[in-house]
């Protein structure tokens, strides 16, 4: 039933197998899907537009994010321990980051409690 | 509980490309070396103790986990390629991330710097109670004995915040009570507001929590207060304090409870900013 509102009997020149096919499928669609459909895809189409704005927006301002250059271990301040514990992780046969080859360093925050 | 880290460790570690491209560090805000040294080992990769919170302020005082992707750039500057905070416990994902990350360190074309560049003011915390009542606890913070201090007048030390000052009438006393605000670095506490008091000399007085909390958001009461005032009592805040957790923290608070230590250790350098402003005599 739903194919004869873009069924092709009668005409002369008939469009290809494969493009009627695709015209008989969206018309199909269009005559089965009600208004619930309709709202459902826009449910779907905003929580997803949503999500992707939420992941940008969980970093709180003057946190770092990309294209913030940050003085990590340049600022050799007096009793700064977090410096001189990093320039120990070369003493102590680890690796000095800002001075050796590695293109990427991985930096958690965290608390050890 | 810490696997997910440690996964990615392992599988950055057996990747012939990143193994030696990729390193990953933790940064431990708040805690020192000793501190470290005992939790070091739940973790692959190496951990720095920052004790002082001199990273974590740097970085904008963020919650707990929080991560950074970046590029050293020089000069023991990083650029920033990506960061996101809280656990991702999906390791295919974090993975991804990494990937990501590297690629546009190895592009040649730049990342775009942001202009404003390690003067990113975090927002600033508001004090959670009335004027008028912060008022009363100031009032209260320079109290000996029963004798309030008179000519209160408020001092702004920018970085360190605010410091109320008053003179006793009888002995000429001059009492100091900082309001501290500060931010945790854990993803599920409350930022800490207090005000401690002491003398001229350094000496404490007394401990007023205006807002602090406990695991699940329970307020502190009478009991935690008078636990941190009996852990200062009588004792000078020039004098360094090493925080023990098993004996200074309050039961379900402990960063909380690091995060005040940390900023009653800051007193020297109060004491000695309001002697540079002429404020204390000497």
């Amino acid at each position: 039933m739903a194919a004869q509102g873009c069924s092709y009997e009668g005409i002369k020149n008939k469009p290809p197998a494969n493009v009627r096919g695709f015209v008989f499928c969206v018309g199909a669609f269009f005559t089965m899907i009600k208004k619930v459909h309709i709202l459902f895809a826009f449910i779907l189409l905003g929580t997803s537009l949503f999500n992707l704005t939420v992941e940008a927006a969980d970093i709180p301002k003057g946190l770092p994010r990309e294209g913030d250059i940050i003085s990590a271990f340049s600022v050799p301040v007096p009793n700064n321990q977090t410096f001189i514990s990093y320039l120990m992780l070369k003493e102590r046969g680890i690796f000095q980051p800002a001075e050796m080859d590695v293109k990427l360093l991985i930096i958690e925050v965290m608390n050890v409690y | 509980m810490r696997s997910y880290i440690n996964e990615l460790f392992a599988r950055i570690e057996k990747d012939t490309e990143l193994k030696n491209s990729v390193k990953i560090i933790g940064i431990a805000a708040g805690n020192n070396k000793d501190d470290v040294a005992f939790e070091e080992k739940k973790y692959d990769f190496p951990i720095v103790p920052d004790g002082q919170y001199a990273f974590h302020q740097l970085v904008g005082q963020p919650p707990t986990p929080f991560f950074i992707f970046a590029r050293p750039y020089g000069n023991g500057r990083l650029l920033v390629l990506d960061s996101f905070l809280g656990r991702l416990e999906d390791t295919d994902k974090l993975f991804a991330m990494v990937k990501a990350a590297l690629k546009k360190s190895l592009s040649s074309s730049p990342v775009k710097q942001n202009k404003r560049q390690n003067d990113q003011v975090p927002d600033e915390l508001v004090i959670p109670v009335e004027d008028s009542e912060l008022e009363k606890m100031i009032s209260q913070g320079l109290t000996v004995n029963g004798e309030h201090a008179d000519k209160i007048k408020k001092i702004n030390l920018k970085e360190l915040g605010d410091v109320y000052t008053g003179v006793l009438k009888k002995s000429k006393r001059q009492l100091f009570a900082r309001v501290v605000a500060r931010k945790i670095p854990c993803v599920d506490c409350q930022d800490v507001f207090f005000i401690y008091s002491f003398d001229d000399m350094g000496k404490f007085l007394q401990f007023i929590p205006i807002s602090i909390s406990k695991l699940d958001n329970e307020k502190w009461d009478e009991k935690d207060r008078n636990k941190m005032q009996n852990n200062y009592k009588g004792k000078s805040l020039l004098t360094e304090r090493h925080f023990n957790p098993k004996v200074d923290a309050i039961s379900s608070a402990t960063i909380s409870s690091q995060v005040i230590y940390n900023s009653m250790g800051e007193t020297e350098l109060v004491i000695r900013k309001l002697m540079d402003m002429g404020v204390i005599k000497r």
